[in-house]
């Protein structure tokens, strides 16, 4: 997109740096979160990552796909950390019913228009597997797409659409089309 | 050809076109997806389904707390700053360097200052303004939303033009700050691991690098200080003439009352003639005067009555005056003053 690619020339070129920081630091949040619980940490990884970019403006010249990049550092980053401290929670944790803890989605939980079909369906994302949730958030807020994530998430294509279509299954599973379920007035449990 | 005739909504959920018409519209991909819908209008529903479906999957989030930006916006400006020698422009170009600022958007709540002090920019866009007093007399900078701090001799104070909602500063060494009451906009002052936090009132901060202390002393209105690490809640509240003490390497925080307390601005001088007074009467004029609290038991001094005029003199000498004259006794108790005695017969 022309926006990305300008700022991160701004910044190659200018050290526009606090621009740089202030269009993707939010998102790249948003992002750490969903795969490391610890906001704390993730914040200091985040912290890490700019701080990098900010002494390594030279070695940097080669990046074609900024936001890519960014997203591919952070989560490398995250999971060095995890990697060297075995004892935190894995990344390939199964989570059971009660992982839908209070991190997990106080946005929806408080949003006065949502639907309470969106929050059954947040509750089913829930419940799945932290790297369906994972790959879900990579493609439908961040917007990256299947060959993208594969890269990102270290997997191959393939694994990434079957695990983006499983994910897809099981919440149509436990989540009839809306107008059936209006039709027939059912209850979606 | 995408065989768009036989989508299901499942399709469209995995198409990436799809997918990024729905998060990033533009005009091509709008003409081209009405296009589409025109072309097979069984597919609406699909695609309104899918177009829904993704509006919610992406709505599936984590949750960003409000000022989680920029707490790691100003851990890394900390971070920059001490990996870092400010690197001064020659005095031709700081005017150029603001007006960059400034036409940078990154816009810049300061305005003035005195010609004498050499200001910065930081090359490498950090969006920080400097300004150094290498003199020998007190510098003022006028800030452009209403503030002043005034600069002692061998300190540096750093202004963040970065973010709007937030009045950045970061000081080495000593100043008097005058803030315009914003409460919209707090205003944070950043020293060795201290963060000074106002929305508007007058304080003095000393930190400088050698000393192993920072103090925080208040002029006027409330201040919250609390170690960089932490956040407000683990800080303390400070109210006028009180002062907090940190401690940099073992990062405790302390608070006591200033060693010379002054009268607050509104305060009427006239006040402090007493005749014939009740002593609790004279403890709150007191109290109100200078903005401390005196903490004594009513019953014990209600009967102690004194005439006394206590217009000279600093608020420690009074208190000896009043508690000479009624056997009693004052201490200073995290930034309070408790009074104690026997009391009048």
């Amino acid at each position: 997109m022309a926006d990305e690619q300008r700022i991160w020339d701004d910044y190659l070129n200018k050290g526009a740096f606090a621009e740089l920081y202030r269009f993707y630091a939010h998102d790249l949040l948003q992002y750490g979160y969903r795969i490391l619980p610890d906001r704390q940490q993730v914040q200091d990884h985040l912290q890490d990552l700019f701080f990098y970019l900010w002494k390594n403006r030279e070695g940097l010249t080669h990046v074609r796909e900024p936001r890519f990049y960014l997203y591919k550092s952070l989560r490398n980053r995250i999971l060095r950390s995890i990697e060297s401290n075995k004892n935190l929670q894995s990344l390939d944790f199964q989570p059971t019913a009660d992982s839908a803890s209070p991190w997990d989605n106080p946005a929806w939980m408080e949003s006065e228009h949502q639907s309470a079909l969106t929050g059954k369906l947040h509750a089913a994302l829930s419940r799945l597997p932290a790297r369906q949730q994972e790959a879900i958030q990579l493609r439908y807020y961040h917007g990256f797409s299947t060959e993208e994530i594969a890269q990102i998430m270290k997997i191959n294509e393939q694994s990434i659409r079957n695990l983006l279509f499983r994910a897809i299954l099981h919440l149509r599973a436990q989540m009839p089309a809306v107008s059936v379920t209006l039709l027939l007035g059912l209850p979606v449990y | 050809m995408v065989p768009y005739a036989d989508y299901t909504p499942d399709d469209f959920l995995n198409d990436d076109a799809f997918i990024r018409w729905v998060r990033t519209p533009d005009e091509d991909s709008d003409r081209f997806w009405q296009f589409i819908a025109a072309e097979h209008p069984h597919l609406v529903p699909a695609m309104s389904q899918a177009r829904e479906r993704i509006g919610e999957l992406a709505a599936f989030l984590p949750g960003v707390g409000k000022t989680d930006v920029e707490d790691v916006w100003t851990r890394l400006q900390e971070q920059t700053q001490e990996a870092r020698p400010v690197r001064r422009l020659p005095t031709a170009w700081w005017a150029a360097a603001c007006l960059l600022l400034v036409a940078g958007s990154l816009t810049t709540w300061l305005v003035s200052r005195t010609p004498a002090m050499r200001v910065a920019s930081e090359p490498a866009g950090i969006s920080l303004v400097e300004v150094r007093n290498d003199g020998s007399a007190e510098r003022i900078v006028s800030l452009g939303d209403g503030s002043t701090i005034r600069l002692a001799p061998q300190s540096t104070v750093r202004i963040d033009t970065a973010f709007r909602e937030r009045r950045n500063v970061y000081l080495s060494g000593e100043a008097f700050f005058e803030v315009a009451r914003d409460p919209k906009r707090p205003f944070l002052v950043h020293t060795n691991g201290l963060i000074t936090k106002v929305l508007g009132t007058s304080f003095r901060v000393t930190a400088y690098d050698k000393d192993a202390r920072v103090t925080v002393q208040v002029r006027t209105g409330k201040v919250a200080v609390y170690p960089s690490r932490t956040t407000e809640n683990a800080g303390l509240l400070l109210t006028p003439n009180q002062q907090a003490y940190f401690l940099r390497k073992e990062s405790q925080l302390g608070r006591g009352l200033v060693d010379n307390p002054k009268l607050l601005p509104e305060a009427v001088k006239d006040r402090f003639a007493f005749e014939d007074t009740p002593m609790p009467d004279i403890f709150r004029a007191l109290e109100k005067a200078y903005g401390i609290r005196i903490v004594f038991d009513e019953e014990v001094f209600g009967k102690c009555r004194m005439t006394t005029t206590l217009d000279e003199g600093m608020l420690f000498e009074k208190l000896n005056v009043i508690c000479t004259v009624s056997g009693a006794s004052y201490q200073s108790v995290d930034g309070e003053i408790v009074i104690t005695g026997r009391g009048c017969d």
